[in-house]
């Protein structure tokens, strides 16, 4: 038995059921400081829509006294991403929602070094000086 | 004067409007009920999805669950792959359909959250055998209530939607032998292995590829530092070319009613038996 007999069938998000990696979003709050005006005002009108569109997605909103407003996404690999939202408007915070949303919780991979990522490889090959024609002065 | 009217309880969240079940309040269970939509099946009775996920009340869901789950599996790979011989089909299915499969997935999709269980009611129980039960509790939950159509739904969109390279399943040890079964089983003409290329033969680290032929057709090919290394590498292709034949175009036996002139899958034969 070798070790390629071992691996379980791949799973490709999307290409069967599309299973959303936000599984919840805890939004806390504080009720005496001024940083958490917007994040309140999101709460009592915003909230309840967002949760209706997203029904795959737990809502918890728990108070938390003396803090400053913050969101936090939980993802299906265990990770978690937090998002401090003082000072912010509902609006602005409703983006910073939707990014958790859409987030997969993996960490934020460096995409700037290699241009190209690909499961396959090069259709022409990658140039090497061995097979290209002499240098001729 | 600014006036920061702020309510001494949650603001308004729990009150005035009709909140979603994915809401977490006092007394719902909002993680199941967004485990559901996660997964598709928001529309099954949630006290049924609270059975099928409650390891004790789920016996019955499981069992049902698992002769749906097969009887699809099956019938896919069965039409997928004709040609396969038992062993390797059985650990293929096994692959999807297995305990180990189910509750990866099951992990993957946040049914550990969901799960209850009573680790007390029996001392030899593993929390991946809990998930891979409580799995198949919901293919019978769904099978139950929505039917066969939405089972056979769920089963292809969220386990056999997932890719698995079948050629490492095809190795057989003495792939000569079987090799030369085969051919005595179709009738064709007696395997014969021929060099193809070869470097460095007298050298520390040769390489041959041999090829192995059925009078004019070739078989399979298979590279090596040996003779009999190639040979056995190319027998090896040639039964995997032959036995792992996938099929591409096919409409499955479940699916016969609904197409208008239904073609049977094509009825691979036996492995030839050693």
């Amino acid at each position: 038995m070798s070790m390629a007999t071992k691996v379980l069938p791949k799973v490709n998000n999307g290409t069967g059921a599309f299973v959303l990696q936000c599984k919840s979003l805890v939004f806390n709050y504080c009720e005496r400081w001024g940083s958490n005006k917007g994040m309140i005002e999101y709460i009592k009108k915003d909230l309840a829509t967002f949760a209706r569109e997203n029904p795959q997605i737990e809502i918890i909103v728990e108070s938390r006294p003396h803090h400053h407003p913050v969101v936090r996404g939980n993802y299906l690999n265990g990770r978690d991403k937090v998002i401090c939202t003082r000072n912010m408007t509902p609006s602005e915070i409703s983006k910073k929602v939707d990014l958790l949303r859409d987030s997969s919780g993996a960490k934020l991979k460096n995409l700037t070094k290699k241009p190209v990522i690909s499961t396959t490889e090069s259709v022409r090959g990658v140039w090497s000086p061995f097979h290209t024609n002499p240098h001729t002065i | 004067t600014r006036v920061m009217a702020f309510h001494a309880k949650t603001p308004a969240l729990n009150e005035q409007q009709e909140l979603p079940p994915n809401v977490s309040t006092a007394n719902n269970n909002s993680t199941l009920a967004a485990f559901g939509a996660r997964l598709g099946i928001q529309s099954l009775n949630p006290s049924l999805l609270e059975q099928a996920v409650t390891h004790g009340d789920a016996t019955n869901l499981t069992y049902l669950g698992k002769r749906v789950l097969g009887l699809y599996a099956t019938e896919y790979l069965h039409t997928k792959y004709p040609s396969m011989h038992m062993s390797a089909f059985q650990q293929i299915l096994k692959k999807y359909i297995g305990y180990k499969s189910l509750s990866h997935i099951g992990n993957q999709v946040g049914l550990q959250d969901v799960v209850r269980w009573n680790r007390e009611e029996d001392k030899t129980l593993v929390h991946s055998s809990v998930l891979a039960e409580c799995f198949n509790a919901l293919v019978g939950a769904i099978y139950q209530e929505q039917g066969p159509e939405a089972a056979k739904k769920f089963v292809h969109a969220h386990i056999l939607s997932r890719e698995l390279d079948v050629r490492p399943f095809l190795k057989l040890e003495n792939p000569k032998r079987y090799l030369s079964a085969l051919l005595k089983k179709t009738n064709q003409e007696r395997a014969v292995s021929r060099i193809l290329s070869e470097t460095g033969r007298l050298s520390s680290s040769p390489v041959f590829v041999v090829g192995v032929f059925s009078g004019e057709n070739k078989l399979g090919e298979g590279f090596g530092s040996s003779l009999k290394m190639a040979e056995h590498r190319a027998c090896q292709d040639a039964l995997a070319s032959y036995y792992g034949k996938e099929e591409k175009d096919f409409v499955l036996p479940s699916d016969a009613d609904h197409v208008d002139n239904y073609k049977p899958p094509v009825l691979g034969s036996t492995e030839a038996i050693v």
